[in-house]
């Protein structure tokens, strides 16, 4: 009785305007409380923010974001993509979807797409004739579109949890990054579909195709566009781990863009890395209280009793993946992705194998509904990174990003109902 | 009365089926006075982060590896020396000596221990084929970051380590910013980096071992009849899967053949070298004061009767 | 409200010490993470700690970052409602919570003191000699500074930014 009055007194709070930190942090210690377990917990939780290498990615990505923001970066995107395909009509979102796609994949962690690319992007859609709606849709929604592409931090995970389970089924690497391959694909198909057909009678800016337009806006960026080649480049050739990547990157872009371009000076750089860092760490906070409130839901157990029930009352297949759609968005929108496919895979596999569900396939589910929770109510990432980086209140955000939403979910039911779709560049019978 | 334990074997692996087969059979016999509650797939963190959780009494046990338990018991390192046994028997000898010992340290470090399960030893795997030191010394060899037992076992045979995560591992090995791993047939087979080695070197580099344990303050709250047969169940349980994992080992070395990796052999006298560096480096060790000389000395002994 | 000048030179340094703190602390991880690649590459050797270093590095700077957007109060949060109150039920939310903040912060940085002690008597080290309460001990700071500021924003509360 007195757990419900808090916990409802912290809700109106949350509502009110407490900030989302210190909610989760408020119902985790309610609930530890009331659990009998000593909040010294809270602390451990938090302190596995130092358990994993990859969040490194997180402030070293962002600096490298903020640090291309301020230089004309955007600029030359833009004069490169309208010389290329600024003819076509719809072009340059095309660009913007692909890029998303492309460095998601690489970075892995949630919300880094929106703070590099995203602060790129957003101006440079604006500019090119984009509704302000859109673009803030675009860029919020995209920034988790390369979740299924190599190399890509969670379709890894998935692969290691996997493989450790013995289901005498190969669930190696590189069948899931083939496995990937045509699900990405029909998301950024559709989404380019989608970007083509609601601005077929409005107005983007067109420009005539030129060789020599071309050439100038590829050597103007010739600093900037092998970038995605250095990172790519010097993971493949062995020169750094993947962990090390967004070193790296920070490093190039800071040198291009400081001693190369000149268009950030050296003096700028203290307040660039406090206003990047200082919105890292709201981000990893909310991060690491998050992994307590998880840890709570653990404790008492709430992920192995809602599965307990799943197996009681679903007997077809159909309907368990109805329902696991359902369970993995809700689960997308509460938790962090790689608290969920650490706590909920090693469960779900078992059941999702009796219903006869390809683990390769399941992990591809897995990871394309998740990649919607990022930007679902009430607890997206993604809404919270865009409305810090462009400064919109939240309520913007879901609605601008709504009609991606159905587009992606169109695509998510399509990946999980045509198991083809994952599985057939996979010499395995179907 | 509940007992949480914690693991990072994942739900529906055998050990976790053992695990729960144990906790039923023990809430049967003592009707439900205790019941033991497991939270698998390393859900609640590493073996550092569970011990923490032990230590605040959110979790009151685990399946935890060796090295994370020398804090309660030092001389649980004297089995992980590197090269300290050459065979399995030479390792059935040691345990049947001092894992009573083992246990009973355990116990009064704080934390009741149910006996020890085999991971198996530790080979050296590589892209090319290594005999000699000298030949490891020329490779990229991975040691995970922040292990200070794996950077002092590199450094006491003078070879200059790659620390990363074992996230980045497989992609490493890949990519070849490493060419050269230690770990152990099961490990090499779950964790997919058969794939990307193609020699083991034929010699018992490391013994990689694990204990069941609960935190005495909490065992103590059980009364003496039900603690005994939580015992008994328990010892019984960990005993049946350690000799369960000897078997997958050996299956685990069959498979790697299968999968065309080659086994090399050193020459006698690199053999020797492997051997005198390490022993000198394990003296060198057991000196400095963190484990016991007399029960160092002992082990020798028993394993030297078998040669 | 004006606080006294003796006050306002102590955060003066304050937010001085903790900006200082946060540009050593990002430098270093990325002076650390460029060096070990260029150590390894060219030099074939390494910096043993490296790796923990950076893991402790992400922990300073989500807290000593979460310190410093406490100042004004700028953390996410869900204003769908508050956007479409009357302004004296505003900034009465605003204090509440600021409040409710206030005390959670507070009640994280006691329990971060009680993690910090037991790091203390184990006497693990974390980063080379740097023993494992030290890099802990910038929770329960940080929660404290956390603490501090929201106090102030319950008796100051900052008018809502609209857009
Ligand atoms: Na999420
Ligand atoms: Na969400």
């Amino acid at each position: 009785m007195s757990f419900a009055f808090a916990l409802i007194v912290i809700l109106i709070l949350a509502i009110l305007g407490m900030p989302v930190f210190a909610v989760l942090t408020a119902i985790a210690m309610l609930g530890f409380y009331f659990a009998e377990v000593d909040l010294a917990v809270m602390a451990i939780e938090l302190y596995r923010l130092t358990d994993t290498s990859i969040l490194l990615a997180l402030p070293l990505f962002t600096f490298a974001g903020y640090v291309l923001s301020e230089s004309n970066t955007s600029h030359r995107l833009v004069r490169l993509t309208q010389a290329l395909i600024g003819s076509v009509h719809g072009g340059l979102a095309f660009v913007a979807l692909i890029a998303c796609a492309l460095f998601t994949a690489l970075t892995g962690a949630s919300g880094v797409t929106i703070v590099a690319l995203g602060a790129l992007l957003y101006p440079a859609l604006k500019e090119g004739g984009y509704s302000d709606k859109f673009s803030l849709g675009l860029v919020t929604s995209s920034g988790s579109l390369g979740l299924l592409l190599p190399p890509s931090l969670p379709l890894i995970l998935y692969s290691i949890i996997a493989s450790q389970m013995d289901l005498g089924v190969d669930v190696s690497l590189e069948t899931l990054f083939i496995a990937g391959l045509l699900p990405a694909a029909l998301m950024l198909v559709l989404l380019c579909g989608y970007s083509w057909w609601s601005h077929r009678n409005v107005e983007t800016r067109k420009t005539p195709f030129s060789w020599r337009e071309v050439g100038a806006a590829c050597w103007e960026a010739k600093w900037e566009l092998p970038l995605p080649l250095v990172i790519l480049g010097s993971v493949y050739s062995g020169l750094v781990a993947v962990s090390e990547a967004a070193a790296l990157t920070a490093a190039y872009v800071l040198i291009i863009e400081v001693f190369v371009y000149r268009e950030v000076s050296v003096k700028a750089l203290p307040r660039i890395i406090r206003e990047s860092m200082v919105m890292v760490g709201s981000i990893l906070l909310i991060l690491g209280v998050a992994m307590a409130f998880t840890n709570y839901l653990i404790d008492i157990e709430v992920p192995s009793r809602l599965f307990d029930w799943m197996q009681r009352h679903v007997d077809d297949r159909l309907t368990f993946l109805l329902l696991l759609n359902i369970f993995l968005l809700l689960l997308g929108a509460m938790l962090d992705i790689f608290a969920a496919l650490i706590v909920v895979v090693p469960l779900l596999l078992p059941v999702a194998i009796g219903y006869g569900i390809d683990p390769v396939h399941l992990g591809i589910i897995f990871l394309a509904n998740m990649q919607i929770g990022y930007f679902t109510p009430p607890v997206g990432m993604n809404l919270f990174i865009a409305s810090y980086r462009f400064q919109k209140p939240v309520l913007t955000l879901y609605q601008s990003t709504i009609p991606f939403f159905w587009v992606l979910l169109a695509a998510v039911l399509i990946i999980t109902y045509v198991p083809e779709l994952s599985l057939m560049l996979l010499d395995r019978g179907l | 009365q509940t007992i949480k334990i914690a693991s990072l074997a994942p739900d529906g692996s055998s050990w976790m089926t053992e695990f729960r087969a144990a906790g039923d059979t023990i809430a049967k016999r003592t009707d439900k006075r205790v019941q033991l509650k497991f939270y698998p797939g390393g859900v609640m963190g590493d073996d550092q982060a569970v011990l923490r959780k032990i230590k605040i009494g959110q979790l009151h046990g685990g399946a935890l590896t060796a090295g994370s338990l020398t804090e309660f018991h030092p001389n649980l390192q004297l089995y992980s020396l590197p090269l300290v046994f050459r065979n399995l028997d030479e390792v059935d000898a040691a345990r049947k000596a001092f894992d009573p010992r083992f246990q009973k340290g355990l116990e009064e470090g704080g934390m009741v221990s149910f006996g020890f399960a085999e991971g198996g030893f530790a080979y050296i795997m590589s892209t090319q084929s290594l005999t000699t030191i000298d030949d490891v010394r020329k490779r990229k060899v991975w040691i995970p970051s922040g292990d200070q037992f794996a950077a002092d076992l590199v450094s006491s045979f003078n070879i200059s380590p790659t620390p990363l995560p074992l996230s980045d591992v497989l992609v490493s090995l890949q990519s070849g910013l490493i060419d050269t791993v230690a770990t152990s047939p099961i490990g090499a087979l779950a964790l997919q980096w058969h794939n990307q080695v193609k020699y083991v070197t034929d010699l018992p580099l490391v013994y990689v071992f694990a204990s069941f344990v609960i935190d005495k303050k909490a065992f103590n709250k059980i009364n003496e009849a039900d603690q005994k047969i939580v015992r008994e169940e328990l010892t019984n349980m960990f005993a049946r899967l350690d000799k369960q994992n000897r078997q997958d080992n050996l299956s685990a070395i069959d498979a790697l053949k299968k999968q065309g990796l080659k086994f090399v052999t050193p020459e006698p006298a690199a053999i020797q070298e492997w051997y005198s560096t390490a022993e000198k480096a394990n003296q060198k060790l057991v000196n400095s004061g963190k484990l016991s000389n007399e029960a160092y000395q002992q082990l020798l002994n028993i394993v030297r009767a078998k040669r | 409200m004006k606080s006294p000048a003796f006050l306002q030179r102590v955060w003066h340094w304050l937010h001085l010490f903790e900006e200082g703190l946060l540009l050593f602390i990002f430098i270093g991880m990325m002076g650390i993470a460029v060096a070990q690649i260029i150590l390894r590459n060219v030099f074939h050797t390494g910096i043993e700690w490296s790796d923990v270093f950076l893991r402790s590095a992400v922990l300073w700077i989500a807290l000593i970052g979460a310190m410093i957007a406490s100042r004004t109060g700028n953390h996410v949060q869900i204003d769908v409602v508050r956007r479409f109150m009357p302004e004296w039920l505003q900034r009465w939310g605003a204090r509440l919570t600021s409040a409710a903040t206030m005390v959670v912060a507070a009640l994280f940085s006691w329990h971060g003191v009680r993690f910090a002690y037991l790091e203390w008597q184990d006497q693990t080290m974390a980063i080379g000699i740097v023993p494992s309460w030290v890099v802990v001990s910038i929770i329960p700071f940080g929660f404290a500074m956390i603490a501090i500021r929201y106090l102030i924003l319950t008796v100051n509360p900052k008018p809502m930014v609209n857009e």
